[in-house]
């Protein structure tokens, strides 16, 4: 079932970081794990969750199709215990398989807030396979519940199953049988309420409140990411240059002068410009991770969806865009909740406007250097605005392209506490992503830009001989109304890889370190060249992972090539009105 | 009578679920059944979608889905 903590479960079991989410439908891709169960070494497999087992929907296909390809020792079938009195017809549709199940009561803590008391003893004994209780936030019940599955693992013979659909009971059988065991072993007050959640809902969801709050809780979030991040920053970068005077002055020595160049001028200024941002990264995803954990988002959708459904789109577009705010790729990939092609489309389209983490670095740097700390978190949060105001826009022109109607539904779960374990660990996998993304991409995007700057062989760095002098020759008279100098065009169009090249890309492009590309941003620009600077990059075109998710995800060229081309236009156009409005203005 | 019909606090009985079969086997997934007891919670604004609570289970849908309920106030 979707929602009942399978992946906080996955986590607790294998110890690996598949990202949890309190969201239907966030597991899309099937993960997996090796996980020793008594003497055996076995593997998990983190399947979607689903409804039933009659493959309407993607998910359900995906499952189904699972089960038929590969041979499975165990179904672990995840519930919610809070919810059995609707969920237990999936464990009988499954039973009905043949294969060896076990069934697994999550969120027993929840239950037990509701009221509901569920006597699993006689609900294993009717079924005739063991069901167990758990907690998997709390990790509670998680030791039995190994010694559960290593013993029904021991008593398994894994069998091919054919043709699913041939198997199931019909659906009035199966609720026949789930309302007469719900009522031996479940006991549950008549009209169930969470007291908290239903107190939280009457302020977070007001009809007139409910908007305004959910913004500004949204601002003070980012307020404190910034507060706590800068000071850590500053830790960073000082680790760093230590690091750098630590290993470059011995190499000095050893290497030739363009290889050593090459190396620290290169990849080691290029990536420490990079990694100076982890600790912001981190906090955002750890603050994000909270959020999700805790129920909040799908409020969010239901406070929106209205609003949404004007533009051609649901309120869950709306949550998968606060996704995208971490990184765009995989709220792309998220779109697959959606059952329309064309609502698709149009979601992916608006997407890409999420101001993502390698974006929030850029404007990170830039608003320090050239802001006073007193109007940064406005500056910042403008910018987030604005890129909510992209979005609007580009629903608003293309809805009637890919009109859709789908219908909307989706569950509200109870508040809960964000448990710190589960947001490190989300916080650690976003960060080990990052690194990855970091060393392909960035490390090759920084270089070449090195290369540009210091070849054809013998010309002074960035000098008008140099390759990158004659691009930005070149690329200069496009950019130079929107108020860049030539070389920010040079380091946009890097930007294009990976949107975290622009920085590193600018301290290479400057021919400074990590520590002096402050001055020197400082002193090629000024606070409306700057916000000019940000606007474009915020808006022009989906880095390459983003968009080569859109082309994998839609099937459809033209829908990623309308994804570069608008975003480009409406990039230089938003940047140009700025910068010559503002300078008319005498700014 | 449509489930839209019924004002926000009020609650009543599952008559009917009709319509694309995806969102009747959607519904009936989430306990939306015959027999069952569905109340409105709350409406959002902008003539936004409907916060129902059927057992333990909350959750939202647009009006458009909500004239696929039939319900009768319970006697």
């Amino acid at each position: 079932m979707p929602n009942t903590g399978k992946s906080t479960l996955f986590n607790r079991l294998t110890g690996a970081s598949a990202r949890t989410g309190n969201w239907p439908g966030l597991t899309v891709e099937l993960l997996s794990a090796r996980l020793p169960l008594g003497a055996e070494m076995v593997e998990l497999v983190d399947l979607p969750g689903i409804y039933d087992l009659h493959g309407m929907t993607e998910d359900e296909h995906v499952v189904r199709r699972f089960l038929e390809r590969v041979p499975v020792d165990l179904i672990v079938v995840v519930l919610n215990a809070a919810q059995i009195d609707r969920q237990l017809s999936l464990l009988l549709q499954v039973r009905t398989l043949g294969l060896p199940v076990m069934a697994v009561l999550n969120m027993r803590d929840e239950a037990k807030r509701f009221g509901v008391s569920i006597d699993v003893n006689r609900l294993g004994d009717s079924l005739g396979f063991p069901v167990l209780e758990i907690s998997a936030r709390r990790a509670e019940g998680i030791g039995p519940l190994r010694q559960a599955m290593g013993s029904c693992l021991r008593a398994a013979r894994p069998l091919p199953l054919s043709e699913i659909a041939e198997r199931l009971a019909p659906d009035e059988t199966i609720q026949d049988e789930a309302e007469s065991l719900l009522r031996v072993a479940v006991k549950a007050p008549h009209q169930l309420s969470d007291r908290m959640s239903e107190r939280l809902d009457r302020i977070l969801l007001h009809r007139v409140w409910g908007l305004p709050i959910f913004f500004a809780s949204l601002f003070l979030l980012f307020q404190l990411i910034f507060t706590l991040g800068a000071p850590l920053q500053d830790l960073v970068e000082g680790l760093l240059v230590g690091l750098r005077d630590w290993v470059a002055e011995p190499l000095k020595g050893i290497l030739p002068a363009f290889g050593h160049g090459l190396l620290m001028e290169g990849a080691f200024d290029g990536l420490a410009t990079v990694a100076s941002f982890l600790p912001v990264i981190a906090l955002f995803f750890i603050v994000m991770s909270a959020v999700e954990d805790s129920g909040y988002l799908a409020r969010a959708a239901f406070l929106v969806d209205g609003f949404m459904g004007r533009l051609g789109l649901d309120g869950r577009g709306f949550v998968l865009h606060l996704f995208g705010m971490g990184c765009n790729v995989p709220a792309v990939m998220g779109t697959r909740v959606m059952r329309s092609p064309a609502l698709r489309a149009l979601t992916m389209l608006v997407l890409p406007f999420a101001l993502c983490a390698a974006r929030l670095q850029v404007f990170l740097f830039l608003i320090a250097a050239l802001f006073a700390p007193a109007q940064a978190a406005i500056v910042l949060f403008s910018l987030y605005v604005l890129s909510l105001l992209a979005a609007v826009l580009t629903a608003w022109l293309f809805k009637r392209r890919y009109a859709a109607i789908e219908p909307v539904i989706l569950e509200l779960p109870p508040y809960r506490l964000p448990v710190v374990g589960t947001m490190l660990k989300t916080a650690w996998g976003e960060i080990a992503h990052f690194l990855r993304r970091a060393t392909r991409f960035i490390v090759l995007g920084v270089v070449a830009i090195w290369l540009l700057t210091h070849l054809p062989w013998g010309v002074d760095a960035a000098s008008p001989e140099s390759y990158a002098g004659q691009l930005s020759a070149f690329v200069g008279p496009i950019f130079a109304p929107l108020g860049f100098d030539a070389l920010l065009g040079v380091a946009l169009l890097f930007g294009f890889v990976a949107k975290e090249i622009v920085l590193g890309g600018l301290a290479v492009l400057y021919g400074v370190g990590e520590d002096g590309l402050t001055a020197a941003v400082q002193q090629h620009m000024d606070g409306v060249q700057a916000y000019s600077f940000m606007l474009f990059t915020l808006l022009y075109t989906p880095c390459i992972s983003t968009l080569a998710a859109i082309r994998s995800e839609s099937k459809s060229w033209r829908l990623t090539l309308t994804s570069v081309v608008w975003s480009v236009g409406l990039a230089y156009v938003v940047s140009l009105a700025f910068y010559q409005a503002a300078r008319a203005l005498g700014f | 009578m449509k489930l839209s019909c019924l004002r926000c606090g009020e609650s009543a009985s599952v008559t009917c679920v009709q319509g694309d079969a995806c969102l009747v086997r959607r519904l009936q997934a989430l306990g939306v059944r015959p027999g069952k007891d569905v109340s409105v919670i709350r409406r959002a604004a902008f003539n936004g979608p409907l916060h129902l609570r059927v057992g333990s289970t909350e959750f939202f849908l647009r009006s458009r889905e909500a004239e696929s309920i039939t319900v009768q106030h319970a006697v």
